[in-house]
């Protein structure tokens, strides 16, 4: 009899110290807790309360069975999540300091950062023994912002310029830039060339004066009446068109009639 | 906490408002200034020494005298600040269109000497 009790009291004494165990265990933080321990003192609990193990199978229906609201997760994808969230914070602050570095450099050397950042990828590039090439691009320069585009056709169908543009040009060259001026009573456009013996004015709302038509020499091309003189410097070819007032600019006389002949129209 | 998000969020607009009206600058009124055969037309909001500098260059254009500069310039690159600028040369030509508008880009350095000019267009007018 008496060892009877006793054998019930040691189980009894087992069990308190398997439950403070489990207790202990779990109360710990996810990352300190021994998962396999508390699985150990369950089983082994389950076995002295003479219950049989359950399989995975009675365990998901019995959870099932729960009335959960939400979503049950498993601690392994929390403790994921939460160190997933860790990284991208700490990736974050890293690429914030990195900009904000590339500003402060900026401010110092008076340069953009988008040119320091420009520079910065040729520089690698050319570490490693490649080339960077050059795509021919076409900078939009107004009072307020600076724009590149890839040809001048892109630049005058996304800034809806109704002017004008030449499609050839003596010695191959090509429009760089394309700049807005505004002065006090017009506003003129400048399509510039690398060399500066080629370039034209485009000013919007002007006619050619009685003054110009007088003194200069005419000829018809392309259907435009141009207006021309010719300095020992440069070749200059007057006409409206549109409303609007170009000034052809170019080296030699026969150089400014064929710029003129290939001027064409945005569609 | 909700109300801190909120209090910043509308700082943050206050400052974007200023800084949009800061920047709505009219840009048609010009400054002028006359030497006597040449106009110089520059755009609004340019120092004074900006445009005395432009004046310079303009003058000594094939002037290729020694420029100082300094050593933070050296170590960093140069500090440019950059205008467009219009010039009027009354009656250079004897016959109309008399007078030679051309149109530059200048740059300049804020800690040395340091200057580009550069020619974009140049151009008859009829204005004499």
């Amino acid at each position: 009899m008496g060892s009877k009790r006793d054998f019930s009291a040691e189980r009894q004494s087992l069990r308190d110290k398997l439950m403070a165990i489990i207790l202990l265990e779990t109360s710990k933080d996810y990352k300190e807790m021994d998962s396999d321990l508390v699985t150990e003192c369950v089983d082994f609990l389950m076995e002295l309360e003479g219950k049989e193990k359950l399989t995975k199978s009675e365990i998901e229906q019995r959870v099932n069975a729960i009335p959960f609201k939400g979503k049950v997760t498993a601690i392994g994808s929390y403790a994921k999540k939460k160190i997933r969230a860790k990284r991208l914070a700490v990736i974050a602050a890293v690429l914030a300091a990195i900009i904000a570095l590339f500003g402060i450099i900026a401010v110092s050397s008076g340069k953009a950062s988008s040119e320091l950042h420009r520079k910065l990828g040729k520089t690698i590039i050319e570490m490693f023994g490649g080339e960077v090439a050059e795509y021919g691009n076409i900078t939009l320069i107004k009072p307020t912002e600076t724009k590149t585009y890839s040809s001048i056709e892109a630049l005058m169908r996304d800034e809806k310029l109704n002017f004008l543009y030449p499609t050839w040009l003596p010695e191959n060259e090509k429009i760089t830039s394309v700049s807005y001026w505004a002065e006090e009573q017009s506003e003129t456009y400048v399509l510039q060339c690398n060399n500066d013996n080629y370039s034209i004015s485009v000013t919007i709302n002007k006619v050619v004066t009685d003054d110009i038509k007088s003194n200069c020499l005419i000829k018809t091309i392309n259907g435009f009446t141009v207006y021309y003189i010719e300095q020992d410097v440069f070749a200059q070819g007057i006409f409206e068109y549109k409303n609007n007032y170009y000034i052809v600019k170019s080296d030699t006389e026969e150089n400014l009639f064929k710029t003129i002949e290939c001027l064409e129209e945005i569609n | 906490m909700k109300k801190l998000f909120a209090l910043i969020i509308s700082v943050a607009l206050v400052f974007c408002i200023m800084s949009i009206s800061a920047s709505a600058d009219d840009a048609s009124e010009n400054i002028t200034v006359n030497d006597g055969q040449t106009v110089f037309i520059f755009e609004n909001g340019v120092s004074s020494e900006m445009q005395s500098r432009f004046i310079a260059d303009y003058y000594n254009l094939d002037d290729n005298g020694a420029e100082t500069y300094g050593l933070t310039c050296t170590l960093l690159g140069h500090k440019l600040e950059s205008t467009n600028t219009i010039t009027i040369t009354h009656k250079v030509r004897a016959t109309s269109p008399r007078c030679l508008k051309e149109y530059f880009t200048f740059e300049a350095c804020s800690r040395c000497d340091y200057t580009n000019t550069t020619l974009i267009h140049s151009e008859y007018i009829s204005c004499c």
